[in-house]
This record gives C-alpha cells, structure tokens and sequence, in this order.
C-alpha cells in the first residue's frame, strides 16, 4: 500500500526544476544529455537550454564519429542550432557522412577549423547553406576529392587559412567568392603553378590586411606588389634578393607587422628598411647556411632599421654588439630587442658576458629615450653562464630590463 | 551550548535539532543569522518545499556530516569527474528514485551542497551510458507520471 503511495506521488526527473537538473548534467558529458533530450518535452527543452549556454563550440573528433550517421545526426540537432564553432579533427578516420547533419542542422556557424579530412567521395556541396555565415575557416592537411565544391560554399569569409590544403584553383575561388576577406595565411606545395595561371589573385581582395605566405618564390613577388592594405606580412621567402619586393611592399602598405623566415639581408637592404616608417614589430629570421659554407650577412652598425619599431627579434643572424648598440641608438621608440638566438663572435662572447659593460653600453645607448619607458633586451652569450637556477632577467633598472633567455620574451605574431 | 530549534516539514511534521547541523543548509542559515539576528533558541522555521520523510533523511545526512570541512566552489564550467564517495553516502543513497529525486530537491531549496553533490553524482550515474529508453525505463519508476511529459 505504502509502496503503491510511494510510486503514484514520488518525484520523477522531469519534474526536478531547472537549477537540480543543471546540477546533475555538472556530471553528464555531451552523449548523456543528448540521450536525456530525446526521453521527453520537459528534459528536451532543459537540455536544449543546457546545451545552447554549454555547446556554443563543438569539437568533432572519434568519439564523435565512430558512433555512426544516426549518432551524429541526433547530436547535431540538439547542439546544431547554437553552434558557433567547429573544431573537427578527422585525421585517419571516414568522415565524410557528418557533413549532411551539420548542413541540416546548423544555422549560426561563424568558426570552422578542420584538420586531416580525406574527402573519398565527392559530397555535392552546391545546396550546402550552413556555412553561408562562415567568417573564419582553417583547413590543415585537407585533401578534397579532386571535383569537390567545398570551397565554392564559403562566401562570407574574413579569416582563411589554408595550410597543405589547397591547390591554386581553390584560392582563386574562394578569394573571388569572398572579397572582403581581411587575413589570409596559406602553405603548400603545389599553388606556384597556378598562380602562373592566374597572377592576380590579390586584386581580388583588395582590403586584405594580414598576409601569411610561406615559400614565396620570385615570380610570385610581382603579385605580392599589388597588396595595398596590408598591416600585417609574414613571408617564408627562400630567394636570394629580396629588395626589390620589400621596396614595393614600403611603398604600397601600411605594415606594423613584419615576420620575414628565411629572408638573406645584404648592404643595400638597410636603405630600403628604414622606409618602412609605420613599421611597429619586425622579426627576421636568417637562412640555414648553405651548402658552401658561405658566411652570413654580417650586420653592420650602420645598418639602417625602421625609424618607429617597438619591438625587434633577429635570428640566425650574426650580431655583434655594436650592432645591438647601433640598434638601440637608432631606435627611440623601441620596447624589446631580442638577439638571443643570433650568432656572436669568439671575440664578443666575453663582451656579451661581462654583465657590467653591457649594461653600460647599452645605457649609452639608450640616450635620448624618453623617459619613462623601459627597454627588454635579451642577448646571446649570458646564456652560457650555465647557471639554470639564476632568474631569467638578469638586470632590472633604469629603464633597462636584461635577459638572457627567449622564456618570459614573447615575440609578435 | 547546544541551540535546539525546531524545523516543520510541508505535512505539519515538526522536528527538533540543533542549530549548529540545520546551519549546513544555507537557506536556515540564512534565516537564523539574518531574520532571527542570532538569537534563535527555540524558534520554529516552516520549510513549505520539503515533506517529512525527505527532511528526516537529510537531517540524517547533516547530522553524519556535521563536523566537514566546508566545499570548495568549482567553476561550474568543467564536467565535474563522477567520484567514488563515502560508503556511508553510498548506503544512505540506496533510496528509491522518489525518494533520491526528493532529497535533490530539498537539497537544492535547503541549499545543502554537499548532499547536492552526492545526490545528483548518484542520478548521474544511473543515467550515463544510457540510451534515451533505458534511461526512461530504469530512472522512472512510475511510467503513467513519466508519459505526461512525452
């Protein structure tokens, strides 16, 4: 009788109020609520609310997939409808069947990152509208079926990022299909011979302001001389003069930003350097040194640097300490100068280590800085002092920080 | 000195305790400090969302668990790791599910953290793993309450 009592007034879960069942899904990972989505009204309509304040950023990776169409279709119409980000990482798994339920399901996508996705058969993306509101897509190590019209679905874009993803085909459509796009970064191997094709590919986008490039080659550099609004240029250039096109990029854009990889400075680079007047961070980093043993570009002190830079970062390069001094004398504005991983000199090393000159030299230096401001420098040579328990900033006054390791130095980009 | 104050259930039931173990709910806490200004000896505190048998069980609890430390607030962002916890706790919750769902309730109204905790780890557990069926046969007793809400 009690029993009886017990089962007709006892409470059941969907009568728990909102609060006790957020408290219980505290427990419950992504499956268990679904699965608690799908047993009434009442529990649909509070997973709903869970999932819309949890699962704005979906990450699609083997626990997701292996569950087969059905799973992910169930998933996908509870959590698609709030979705805002898509984090796949489908390296070595079937994936393509996920596709349909994120086109039938999801409505609010902004932020699409893929990894290692194998497109084996070709999915008809024509009538695909989930990704109409794309603004950010990043494919690394993507290959697509040879026919596939993935690409052609983006046209909202403002961030791309196509790393070993894209042939030169696939550029030209998405940058035709998405004019506004204001940061492009791109790798691969194979896009030179399509740009021979189609060498204006940055006219298409014209308000393009972050650039990311790696292994441009000489014929491309024409192309490159045709951005206008860029703010931002990080460049893997393995050609030997790099001038030319570092005189067009002054001339034309705007930069703060600069990252060159690769890049071989000689005397006359200079010049063209101290025309880059808006120029805020640089950072250089030197080729390995080639087969012949050929010597790097040693800088001289009356190499000439951009004229506003806050922040300079050399690496690979020879860099004596008067280069340093010459520098920071040049330089008013200049925050941090990293050297640490340049290459120094038997007869420098000692200069670098003597704790108490390089101080001195570098206040020197530092005449007619503002006052008030603080210079971060990090050297070569101190390193060596083999001290690992002494702290990493090795001298704190004056307006002068010392360190002597890249830890605690973050660098631009 | 003990303080012995008087709680009555939503059945009218009155229950005497100490105030120092009411005082692990946040919501008598509350009043004895706040309302009753610390002066609360005999007074009798009227709890409308909880009926006698839930608030005998969780006087139960907060009697054993008088003397805890108290819980550390999470994030609330992470999904919390479903721990083992007391064997006391564990034997104590072998209630049926009326009765489990009860004591979530009141712990939540009460604001009884711990009894929170270990209450919705316990549901939690008979629903992970589970397909949506399972989880509405096994963790609804009364099925003719259960179909109102499909």
């Amino acid at each position: 009788m009690e029993q009886q009592l017990e089962k007709r007034t006892g409470l059941i879960l969907p009568e728990l109020n909102d609060h006790c069942l957020l408290e219980i899904t505290k427990y419950l990972d992504l499956f268990d609520v679904v699965n608690l989505a799908y047993t009434c009204r009442r529990l649909k309509k509070f997973a709903d609310l869970f999932l819309f304040k949890k699962y704005t950023t979906l990450k699609i990776d083997k626990n997701l997939i292996k569950r087969g169409f059905a799973w992910i279709d169930k998933v996908f119409a509870c959590v698609g409808p709030h979705l805002v980000t898509l984090d796949c990482d489908l390296e070595g798994m079937r994936a393509d069947h996920f596709w349909p339920a994120i086109n039938a399901h999801c409505t609010n996508l902004n932020d699409i990152s893929i990894n290692g996705w194998r497109e084996r058969k070709q999915i008809d993306f024509r009538h695909f509208d989930c990704f109409d509101s794309v603004s950010s897509l990043s494919m690394l190590e993507c290959r697509l079926h040879q026919k596939s019209n993935f690409y052609w679905t983006f046209c909202n874009l403002s961030f791309l990022s196509l790393d070993n993803s894209a042939n030169g085909n696939d550029v030209k459509i998405l940058l035709s299909n998405n004019n506004n796009l204001y940061s492009l970064a791109f790798r691969t191997e194979k896009i030179g011979k399509a740009y021979e094709i189609e060498m204006r590919w940055l006219r298409m986008v014209p308000g393009l302001q972050e650039l990311r490039i790696e292994v441009c080659r000489q014929d491309e550099y024409g192309e490159l001389a045709n951005a206008v609004s860029l703010t931002t240029l990080e460049l893997w250039c393995e050609e030997t003069n790099i001038n030319e096109l570092l005189s067009l990029l002054a001339k034309k854009n705007k930069l703060e930003t600069m990252e060159l990889v690769s890049v071989k400075f000689d005397r006359y680079t200079g010049d063209i350097m101290k025309q880059f007047t808006t120029l805020e961070r640089l950072f250089v980093n030197a080729p390995e040194l080639d087969m012949y043993g050929e010597d790097r570009f040693i800088l001289t002190p009356l190499f000439t640097w951009p004229p506003n830079l806050k922040q300079l970062a050399l690496v690979g390069h020879v860099a004596l300490l008067e280069n340093l001094t010459a520098a920071v004398r040049q330089m008013k504005m200049l925050e941090k100068i990293d050297f640490n991983q340049c290459h120094c000199r038997q007869s420098d090393i000692p200069l670098y280590n003597d704790l108490k000159y390089l101080c001195q030299t570098l206040f020197e230096a530092m005449s007619g800085r503002k006052k008030g401001t603080v210079l971060e420098v990090v050297v070569p040579g101190i390193r060596n002092a083999d001290d690992k328990s002494s702290p990493n900033c090795l001298f704190d006054g004056n307006g002068l920080r010392l360190f002597k390791s890249r830890e605690n130095f973050d660098f631009l980009l | 000195m003990s303080n012995m104050i008087y709680l009555q259930s939503s059945d009218g039931d009155i229950f005497e305790t100490d105030a120092q173990i009411a005082k692990c709910s946040g919501t008598i806490r509350f009043m004895l400090e706040d309302c009753y200004m610390g002066e609360y000896e005999g007074v009798l505190i009227p709890l409308p969302n909880v009926n006698s048998a839930i608030l005998r069980k969780v006087l139960k609890w907060a009697d054993h668990h008088k003397d805890d430390p108290v819980p550390i607030e999470d994030d609330g962002h992470s999904v919390k790791q479903v721990s083992v916890f007391s064997s006391w706790d564990a034997e104590f919750l072998e209630v049926d599910q009326g009765t489990l769902f009860g004591l979530v309730q009141a712990a939540n109204y009460l604001d009884i953290q711990g009894l929170l905790d270990v209450t919705c780890k316990t549901v939690a557990n008979k629903i992970s793993g589970k397909t949506a069926d399972d989880i509405r046969n096994t963790l609804t007793t009364n099925q003719n309450k259960f179909q109102d809400f499909i």
